[in-house]
């Protein structure tokens, strides 16, 4: 009703005022004081007034600018910023009346303060300030309404100022602003803004001094706001006073100052809000800072301003935050929000202060324990507080454009010297050019003793030194490479020799078990074919022990190579066979590991090879196999997984429980083939890992699987503990790298939820960061922190957190749109510039003409020089990366160059060059073949190692699964011999005899498989060369030898080594050539052998094993030559006896 | 049968006596004349009276061989004379042959049965090639590889419809001959381009259908090999 009845009346004064035009003027200005008067008391009445002035004002510019203005105030008071701007608008467009328009800008800047452009509110103050100055200079001319509407445009703009200075955290421009408002300020003649002074004082942050004190000026400012703006119905500053009292009510410190010394006015204020205390469950004093804030919240809602309602809703959640009670606290932000988010859609928000709210939210949410709203609200306060940055730098730039306004004249005389200037430096700098320009041809032909030439030239020699360095390095690293092949091939030779020991026990065998098959047919002869069987035992028995004996000698000689590496290492080079498994139409999948195990590398590489091989034997085409490395405790188990054919339960068993198995009779249910040795040897490694120390007590074989579906094999290897290689590439790298790596376990420790942890993480971090460092990774810190805090609820941390962040945040976040900004300011100043650029424009053309006429050539001449020598120089300054084309370079430059005697100067640093990168180069080549030469032995050297292994495995596989077997047949046929053969006993035997034959066979077949391959290189070995071999430890007798023998030099020097190591020092060696046959002789004199030990010195019975070595060896050479025949033998003589062995004569060799 | 006079060559005591008393035992004709436990007693004995078998073990003493080098010189000083070989090498097949090449009229593996009557009955009979059944199993095991083999062959080109001018044009093809020069051929009355379509067509054939694609001439020629079709071991050009 209200409404429409001021409406009508609204309508009824338009008509009214139309008529007279004399009285229009009045009733605007009449009307444009009311709303004036009315802002800050009832908005809407205020909107009323300015509408009546505008509808009156056709004919009065000035007055419907005014009445623009207020009603574009009232709609900034209604938030409805959008509406503010466009009438504001309509005020630049058409009115000249800089009063006015100062008062827009004002507005303006009031505006982009709240929405949070701190661009554009630089450009309304800049437009207002020029403004005031216009007004200022004519301030006399002023009448005494204008000199009214001037004073309140000043404390105004100082105010808006002030409060944008504030908000920005620039408590000290915000001060110095609000103290300039101060002297504008008068009770009588504007009460309006002398009430919206003291309450910005009275706001906070805008007093300096301590706390206490300030506390209670502040208090007392906003007393007074209170009580004035009460008695005088001014609203909404009424309402401002409360809230800002009720968070200083809330504030317990704050509020017991205020107590202290204003208890009276406290008190007044109690009593009067006691009726506004709805919460019975705060606290006293709580209950009172709600009240404050209620009332605040009910004056706001009357005057219809609905930021400020808000604001108050704001004021109010906090006090219920500060009280503890988080719900209510949600509830008013949310409200708060809920108000502000109205005009969410509108482009222009609130930035700040939403911002504000979200951190509230962000708190409340995070006390409440719903950590996702939280953060999500965090999120949303960090992006607002991004949107609303600014910098800091724009007072000063303002101030130096100031300044160079001033210093117009002085500018302008300074202009006129430096033409004078340039045109003497420009005769000083063509003088210099032509002195330079000589001095260029000089350092040309001078470049042989250069910087540059000095340091390439010291460059080439380093590289050369590196590179000779690097190459015998290459050489040495082939030599060890070659002497651990050496080695391994000597330690083969061994193994080659116990398993034909192992050998000799089989015809034995296969003698017995033919005797025991006829023991039946005969008859009397019995006892004495027992008797036989007992000798045949016996043997066996003899050789078993000189193998035992010989291998436990060599145990724990020639260990396994345990390293530490990592895993990866071992499935790349499996990896390898990607392409194998992908033409049967087989997936092979190989994790990425970053696991470090503690084992023998190639026994590893070995063991997943075969397993992966088997898996590709049973997998049909379309399946899958899978390696798996887990880190489980203290060891890692790697598991070979297909989706194959599968084993039998049975098959499974044997395979995790026996230790001698026939392997071809695995899975050969399912599949044609069988399963090889493979497996046996597997386990034959974990068992030698076993042994070898209690760190591998972690070792273990396994097999898992399912007929039809799949298996499993796996093994285990210790792990190599992470913790100290996690410490070692911390320590590793640079300080900065372990900020990152701090921030990185805060974030993590976040995202996980082990806040504690995050915020000790957060806290070493940012002690660690010194200044040079990154300012992000500090903010980010920080505001990690304040996450970490917040979640904690420790909300005292968070704020110091959070301070930082923000300060932090605002002094790193620089404004990009100032340079721009800048540039429009300068281009202001540009109109009264002219002249000095018409000065400028005259002094370029002449220096152009000058330019055209004198300078050009001597420059050009001069760049031609001074290209040449940067080429040159930059030739030999990116030297040794352009090693590969320097020479290349120096000739082009040379070829292209027309003076003779800089051709010769650069022909010369071409020569020096040249030759030292040829050497180079050829170095590089040596040092690529002996790499690859290396790596080839490498891969060798890792075989002969494996095989090696194994052999020693499956050696004393034998030598335990077999031992006792002998003993035990020799005890059966003592007992037939002591009580006669009876058919049960007959077939025990038998069957023992059997059974040892078969499982003894197999271990022997595969112990034989490593040595299918022959070791030997075979090539014509000079007999001198052997000789002079010998002769260092012995007698040579035999003269100078042209022969040739084919043979393996390694081994043939083995042998020498074995045979002196049996024979006296004093033996001397002869050559003799019969037929094809070179004969190698060995004489030792002064002693002679018994029959006895001529037949068996080469026998498995022999006293010394290096016989046997030397039989091996010449064993390998008969197997090799494709001649059988060759000759071992020992022979007593008249003098002693003599060794004699023989090799194949063969020709002298094609290259040497 | 007659008696005889032999000689044992053994360089291990226990075992001589071992084959000795299988002599005694099993053949009361033989009349031992000597034993040798080595190169130089043996030719020490041959000198002092000629027997008429000579049972050669091929190891002695410290050379593994030295037993094919005298049945060599036995074979061409005596060519009447019995060589039978009784070794214990039951796994080097290599040294088998050599000693047969030699001149030996049998061997002898010492395993299963070992020494019998029946070996030396026949050996004396002048019956050449005598060998113990672990020796002919061995032998048999190979001869039933080759044969099976054979018959795979001939599977192969019934079941992957193979013709001779298939089998000439994947033979040259493994002989390193381009298409032109096959179709140059004078038993090949093809055109470069209908060698072609036969070439696509044999992989068809010799391929199931996931495995085809990306299949060369190299690789039509291994799988060839593989299902015998064509044999490595007898890779023989046409005439021009």
């Amino acid at each position: 009703m209200k409404v429409k009845a001021t409406l009508l009346l609204t309508i009824a004064l338009f008509i009214a005022c139309s008529t007279v035009d004399e009285r229009n003027a009045m009733v605007v200005s009449e009307n444009n004081d009311l709303a004036y008067r009315l802002r800050y008391t009832d908005i809407s009445a205020s909107l009323q007034a300015a509408k009546k002035a505008y509808s009156c004002s056709s004919g009065d510019p000035d007055g419907k600018a005014e009445a623009l203005n207020n009603m574009a105030y009232v709609s900034y008071q209604q938030m409805r910023y959008d509406q503010t701007l466009h009438l504001l608008q309509h005020v630049y467009r058409f009115s000249r009346n800089q009063l006015e328009l100062l008062c827009a800008d004002v507005l303006s800047m009031k505006v982009m303060q709240r929405i949070g452009r701190g661009k554009s509110f630089f450009d309304a103050r800049l437009r207002a300030q020029k403004r005031l100055s216009r007004i200022l200079s004519e301030e006399s001319t002023l009448t005494e309404r204008q000199k009214h509407r001037l004073h309140y445009a000043l404390t105004e703009l100082h105010i808006v100022a002030s409060t944008y200075y504030y908000y920005l955290g620039q408590d000290s421009a915000a001060r110095s602003e609000i103290q300039e408002a101060a002297q504008y300020v008068n009770l009588e003649t504007d009460t309006t803004q002398w009430l919206y002074y003291h309450y910005m004082m009275g706001s906070g942050g805008l007093i300096d001094g301590n706390p206490e004190e300030v506390t209670v000026t502040e208090f007392n400012h906003l007393f007074r706001v209170y009580t004035l703006a009460k008695a005088n119905h001014f609203t909404y500053f009424e309402a401002n006073a409360l809230q800002s009292l009720s968070a200083m009510v809330a504030d317990s410190v704050r509020a017991s100052w205020v107590k202290q010394q204003r208890i009276d006015a406290y008190s007044y204020l109690y009593g009067e809000h006691l009726q506004w205390q709805k919460d019975s469950t705060l606290s006293l004093r709580y209950q009172f800072a709600a009240a404050l804030s209620h009332h605040s919240i009910a004056l706001f809602q009357q005057y219809r301003d609905l930021f400020q309602t808000a604001c108050a809703m704001r004021t109010l959640g906090e006090v219920y935050f500060t009280a503890e009670h988080y719900d209510e606290a949600l509830k008013s932000f949310r409200k708060a929000l809920h108000l502000a988010s109205d005009y969410r859609r509108s482009p222009y928000q609130v930035t700040p202060w939403l911002a504000g709210i979200h951190e509230n939210l962000s708190l409340t949410y995070s006390a409440l324990g719903d950590k996702l709203s939280a953060d999500n609200h965090r999120n949303i306060y960090l992006d607002l507080l991004d949107e609303s940055r600014q910098n800091k730098e724009l007072d000063s730039r303002k101030a130096l454009l100031k300044q160079e306004a001033k210093g117009e004249r002085v500018q302008f005389f300074f202009l006129l010297s430096l033409v004078i200037l340039v045109v003497v430096l420009s005769i000083i700098y063509y003088r210099q050019l032509k002195r330079r320009s000589l001095s260029f041809e000089k350092q040309v032909r001078e470049i042989g003793s250069s910087d540059d030439y000095k340091q390439a030239k010291h460059q080439l020699q380093k590289l050369l030194q590196e590179s000779e360095e690097h190459l015998e390095e290459s050489r040495e690293e082939c030599e060890v490479m070659r002497q651990r092949i050496l080695n391994e091939q000597k330690r083969h030779i061994l193994q080659r020799t116990k398993l034909s020991v192992v050998y000799a026990i089989i015809p034995y065998l296969d003698r017995v078990i033919a005797e025991v098959k006829k023991l039946d047919e005969m008859g009397e002869n019995v006892p004495k074919h027992l008797s036989y069987i007992q000798e045949l035992c016996s043997g066996m028995m003899t050789i078993n022990d000189r193998l035992t004996s010989w291998i436990q000698m060599q145990q724990g000689k020639l260990g396994l190579q345990v390293s530490r590496f990592p895993l990866n290492e071992v499935f790349s080079v499996i990896s390898m066979q990607q392409h194998a498994f992908a033409q049967q139409q087989l997936t092979l999948e190989i994790p990425e590991s970053d696991i470090w195990v503690k084992a023998d590398k190639a026994l590893t590489l070995f063991m997943v090879n075969t397993l992966v091989d088997n898996a590709r034997k049973f997998t049909p085409a379309g399946g899958k196999v899978t390696i798996l490395a887990d880190s489980i405790d203290d060891y890692v188990e790697i598991s070979v997984c297909d989706t194959g054919i599968g084993l039998p339960q049975e098959d499974v068993q044997v395979l995790n429980s026996s230790k001698v198995y026939d392997p071809n009779r695995i899975g050969t249910k399912n599949a044609s083939k069988g399963f090889g040795f493979g497996i046996m040897n597997c386990k034959g490694i974990i068992n030698s890992y076993k042994k070898l120390s209690s760190l591998f007590n972690v070792c273990d074989f396994g097999v898992e699987s399912q007929e039809g579906k799949g298996s499993r094999f796996w093994f285990r290897l210790p792990k190599v503990l992470s913790l100290l290689f996690f410490i070692f590439t911390l320590f590793a790298h640079a300080m900065p790298q372990r900020c990152y790596e701090f921030f990185d376990s805060t974030y993590n420790a976040n995202l996980l939820g082990r806040y504690a942890d995050a915020w000790l993480y957060a806290d070493s971090a940012i002690k660690l960061v010194e200044a040079p460092i990154d300012t992000s990774l500090l903010v980010s810190l920080y505001n990690e922190q304040a996450i970490a805090a917040q979640a904690l609820g420790d909300w005292d941390a968070y704020r110091l957190s959070n301070a930082e962040c923000v300060r932090l945040h605002r002094l790193f976040s620089t404004d990009r749109s100032l340079a721009s900004d800048c540039q429009r300011l300068e281009k202001m100043n540009e109109d009264s510039h002219v002249l000095y650029v018409l000065i400028v424009l005259l002094l370029i053309a002449s220096l152009a003409l000058f330019y055209m006429i004198v300078l050009r050539h001597r420059l050009r001449h001069r760049a031609s020089l001074d290209d040449l020598y940067q080429r040159l120089s930059s030739v030999l300054r990116s030297f040794p990366k352009n090693a590969e084309t320097l020479a290349d370079e120096l000739q082009d430059i040379s070829h292209n160059l027309d003076q003779p005697q800089l051709r010769q100067s650069v022909h010369e640093l071409h020569h020096k060059f040249s030759s030292a990168l040829d050497k180079l180069h050829g170095n590089s080549g040596f040092i690529e073949g002996f790499e690859e030469k290396a790596q080839k032995q490498r891969f060798e050297h890792d075989r002969l190692y494996v095989m090696n292994q194994i052999l020693d495995n499956s050696l004393s596989t034998i030598k335990h699964e077999t031992m006792y077997f002998p003993s035990r047949i020799k005890q059966i046929a003592d007992d037939m011999q002591q009580n006669g053969i009876d058919p049960d006993t007959h077939r025990t035997l038998l069957d023992l005899v059997t059974y040892y034959r078969n499982i003894y066979m197999l271990l022997y077949e595969q112990a034989q498989r490593q040595t299918d391959q022959s070791v030997l290189r075979l090539q014509p070995v000079a007999v001198s060369d052997l000789i002079t071999y010998a002769s260092e430890v012995c007698n040579v007798e035999t003269h100078s030898m042209k022969a040739y023998v084919k043979g393996d030099e390694t081994l043939l020097h083995l042998l020498f080594d074995q045979l002196f190591s049996v024979v006296p020092e004093d033996s001397t060696i002869s050559v003799e050539e019969r037929e094809n046959m070179t004969y190698i002789i060995c004489n030792v004199l002064g002693q002679s052998l018994t029959p006895e030990q001529l037949s068996d010195l080469f026998s498995p019975q022999t006293e010394r094993i290096e016989y046997l070595v030397i039989r091996q060896i010449l064993r390998e050479h008969d197997a090799a030559c494709g001649h059988p025949g060759l000759r071992l033998v020992a022979e007593n003589t008249k003098s002693g006896y003599k060794i004699s062995f023989s090799l194949l004569t063969t020709h002298k060799p094609m290259n040497s | 049968m007659d008696k005889f006079k032999v000689i044992i060559v053994e360089d291990d005591k226990l075992e001589l006596k071992g084959t000795q008393q299988i002599l005694q035992t099993e053949v009361p004709e033989a009349e031992i004349i000597g034993t040798a436990t080595g190169e130089a007693d043996f030719w020490k004995l041959m000198r002092e009276g000629q027997p008429d078998l000579v049972l050669l073990d091929l190891g002695l003493g410290g050379s593994t061989t030295v037993g094919v080098d005298i049945c060599r010189q036995l074979r061409t000083r005596y060519s009447d004379m019995k060589i039978l070989i009784f070794t214990g090498e039951i796994l080097n097949e290599r040294l088998w042959v050599e000693v047969l090449t030699a001149g030996a009229d049998g061997i002898i593996l010492k395993t299963g049965n070992l020494l019998q009557r029946d070996d030396i009955v026949q050996v004396m009979h002048g019956r050449h090639l005598v060998f113990n059944e672990p020796f002919l199993e061995k032998v048999m095991a190979r001869f039933r590889k080759v044969v099976c083999k054979e018959q795979a062959s001939v599977d192969a080109f019934v079941e992957y419809e193979i013709d001779e001018y298939d089998e000439r044009f994947l033979r040259h093809l493994a002989l390193g001959y381009t298409k032109d020069m096959i179709a140059g051929l004078r038993q090949m009355p093809f055109s470069t381009k209908s060698l072609e379509k036969r070439q696509v067509d044999l992989t068809n054939r010799l391929f199931p259908e996931r495995e085809r694609s990306g299949v060369n001439a190299v690789r039509l020629v291994v799988r060839a090999i593989q299902l015998h079709i064509i044999d490595p071991d007898n890779l023989v050009a046409d005439e021009q």
